[in-house]
């Protein structure tokens, strides 16, 4: 067997989490498995940041899960941009929840990879090189769509969460 | 408060354990069971 890894998506003040989200769509309300046609983005401002989790449910017999890494492949509109928190050097430790809002959050401040990234970008513990070996969560993936002023209409992306599983 | 919620079959729990031991009607399994694999085709 192997273990079971979903994603959860943290929201609101009381942080409710969603587990085994559908979809990470960005928009202009914090809530998970978001319909973007409902919640479009004001060119100018940005989406309601997404903290998001890889969450080991049962580790199914293996001794560890690890080595995390997001990315995101396909192109966004225009001049639009896409920050998040993940980062493969000087990791900035465990991203603590704070109730989404639409502004800039400290450390969400790097860019996402647009190609799987060579090693780790998300730490689990704090640490890049942390390691789950039994059921629990990862660090926050903090990540936020910057849209340009002269942005008119958006796209779609894929997103995606990789982990390293030990037998 | 914070609460849990199963985001296949939208059914809501307080606790995390709560969430875990549900079967999920969408899935068909709970979250800590794994995926069924894919049986062979006989051809």
């Amino acid at each position: 067997m192997a273990a079971t890894v979903e994603i959860c998506e943290s929201n609101g003040a009381g942080e409710t989490v969603t587990h085994n989200i559908s979809n990470t769509n960005m928009g202009s309300t914090d809530a998970a498995n978001l319909t973007t046609t409902s919640y479009p983005i004001t060119p100018g401002t940005r989406s309601y940041i997404k903290y998001q989790r890889f969450h080991v449910t049962a580790m199914g017999g293996s001794s560890s899960v690890k080595n995390l890494k997001v990315w995101r492949s396909g192109a966004l509109s225009g001049l639009d941009s896409h920050v998040t928190n993940a980062r493969t050097s000087s990791y900035g430790g465990a991203l603590t929840y704070a109730t989404p809002v639409d502004t800039a959050v400290t450390g969400v401040d790097q860019t996402m990879p647009t190609s799987e990234p060579s090693s780790a970008n998300l730490g689990i513990g704090g640490s890049l090189t942390g390691e789950l070996t039994s059921a629990g969560y990862s660090d926050y993936l903090g990540h936020q769509l910057v849209v340009d002023s002269g942005t008119t209409a958006g796209t779609t992306a894929t997103m995606y969460y990789k982990y390293s599983e030990v037998a | 408060m914070s609460k849990h919620i199963c985001g296949q079959c939208q059914k809501e729990f307080k606790k995390e354990e709560e969430y875990l031991e549900h079967e999920c009607e969408v899935l068909g399994r709970k979250p800590t069971e794994p995926e069924p694999k894919e049986e062979a085709k006989e051809e």
